[in-house]
């Protein structure tokens, strides 16, 4: 499973794992705004970036092609938007679309496949993100594996009675099958939710959310941040001054 | 001597209207392990619940001298540890170590003192090997395992166990089991596993329709409510 393979990539020992998530996630914000707000010399410019990106998977020690395909998971999506942008007449604009999703998806990949999940939602929180939505995306990440494990049993137990959920997708009368395993599917994540409360509370749950992380802000991070700042930063200032 | 838990009368109908406790009485003193058979849908689990503050119903709970209220949860939780069934719902945090420091954290301890109790616990178990890994990495004894030392690390008195040894092999059964064994807290085992309750209770009881129907030895309460498989009417031999 794809979380299960990031969660493994990003236990790692590199210099990149080492540093702060907050360091991480500015920078990655950056990048982000900065690749959003492009205009001119597009084409030049993800070219750099993407060298950048591939930069910083080689040193994080990552497997490079899984990685890369990995980020091409956003494509399908925002085919879409290109396929409409091509149809009305603008390709480089559909180009831009497909580009900057993909150089945003991989920078975000980066980032989780660097940094523990634990690690992520805490510099998150210290940020000022809500506790509670990090509680939900924690919760969301843990239980997948577990809900996801139960689609697979009642997929096995479907196809054991002769029942198949691609064939009866598209059949309009066999529909109620696989809706129905839906159905129950979301009763029982209800029922692990409810347990997973019950298991909070007796372990003195009171509201409020307490972890063993509280890593400090170091030297090095602050030094990352300003790097990484100025190299994103400037490859764009220079590439446009350039063309 | 003190009972560590004593209920009294205790009733507990669920919304539905459903009566899963019918005036129960029970006592636990300190040291002993308590069998509680019943069939599904007896009350057994309801009463567990009980016993932690997790449901409330009409009667008294009492838990090392104190009532079971909304305002002696907290305590209350300490002294109680209670082990779900299925380990997957027990187990919430992102790695192990986490996990088990979860408990700690929300009885005070500080980051520091929670981790120490933490590693201290999982060592306990046989687990400190796994502290840095994500629960679905684990086999079901060992989610069993860190679910027992996430209870653990609260320092409890009192050990409630529901289903214990469901979903482990014989040799995760019997590691469990010895595990169990050497645990100082008193017991409570809901369990149908027959076994393990010979092989760690000194009594038992046995839920009907929300009552406790029977107290005694688990020999006795087996016996009086044939509670064992039984033997089959055609000899293995002859099947084919």
């Amino acid at each position: 499973m794809h979380h299960v393979v990031l969660d493994r990539w990003s236990r790692g020992e590199s210099g990149l794992h080492r540093l702060d998530a907050r360091a991480k996630t500015i920078a990655v914000l950056v990048f982000l705004i900065v690749l959003a707000t492009a205009r001119r010399s597009f084409v030049l410019l993800s070219a750099c970036y993407l060298g950048m990106l591939v930069a910083v998977i080689v040193e994080a020690g990552l497997p490079l092609m899984g990685v890369l395909k990995r980020a091409a998971v956003v494509l399908p999506f925002t085919a879409v938007f290109a396929a409409i942008s091509l149809a009305g007449g603008e390709p480089m604009r559909a180009a831009a679309l497909v580009g900057k999703s993909y150089l945003s998806a991989l920078a975000v990949l980066i980032l989780v496949s660097s940094t523990p999940l634990p690690q992520l939602l805490g510099g998150l929180e210290r940020m000022g993100i809500p506790r509670y939505l990090l509680m939900v995306v924690q919760f969301l990440y843990r239980y997948l594996f577990v809900i996801s494990e139960e689609a697979q049993h009642m997929r096995a137990a479907l196809q054991a009675k002769g029942g198949s959920l691609r064939n009866n997708l598209w059949n309009r009368e066999k529909f109620g099958a696989p809706a129905g395993v839906l159905s129950v599917l979301f009763a029982r994540s209800y029922a692990h939710a409810e347990g997973v409360h019950q298991a909070m509370l007796a372990r003195g749950f009171r509201g409020h959310f307490l972890t063993l992380s509280g890593r400090s802000f170091a030297r090095a991070d602050a030094l990352f941040v300003g790097a990484a700042l100025i190299i994103i930063v400037g490859t764009r200032v220079v590439v446009e001054a350039w063309v | 001597m003190q009972p560590l838990v004593e209920v009294r009368d205790l009733h507990y109908q669920y919304d539905d209207g459903t009566v899963a406790l019918d005036g129960v009485d029970f006592q636990l003193f300190p040291g002993e392990t308590v069998a509680v058979f019943g069939a599904n849908g007896s009350g057994k689990t309801t009463f567990a619940l009980h016993l932690n503050g997790l449901l409330m119903g009409q009667g008294s709970v009492t838990v090392c001298g104190m009532p079971v209220r909304p305002d002696t949860l907290a305590q209350v939780r300490q002294k109680v540890g209670l082990v779900f069934q299925d380990s997957d719902n027990q187990l919430f945090m992102p790695t192990v170590l986490e996990d088990v420091a979860f408990g700690p954290l929300n009885l005070g301890l500080d980051r520091g003192a929670a981790q120490a109790r933490a590693r201290e616990t999982l060592a306990a178990v046989g687990m400190a090997h796994a502290s840095a890994k994500a629960p679905y990495h684990l086999s079901a004894g060992e989610k069993k395992r860190v679910a027992i030392a996430g209870i653990l690390a609260m320092s409890p008195e009192i050990l409630v166990l529901d289903e214990p040894t469901t979903f482990l092999d014989p040799p995760g059964q019997n590691a469990l089991l010895e595990l169990l064994d050497q645990l100082p807290q008193a017991k409570i085992l809901v369990t149908h596993d027959v076994d393990c309750a010979r092989a760690l209770a000194s009594r038992a009881i046995f839920f009907d329709k929300g009552k406790i129907a029977g107290e005694g030895t688990v020999e006795e309460i087996v016996a009086r409510f044939r509670w064992d498989r039984i033997a089959l009417s055609r000899p293995a031999s002859s099947r084919l």
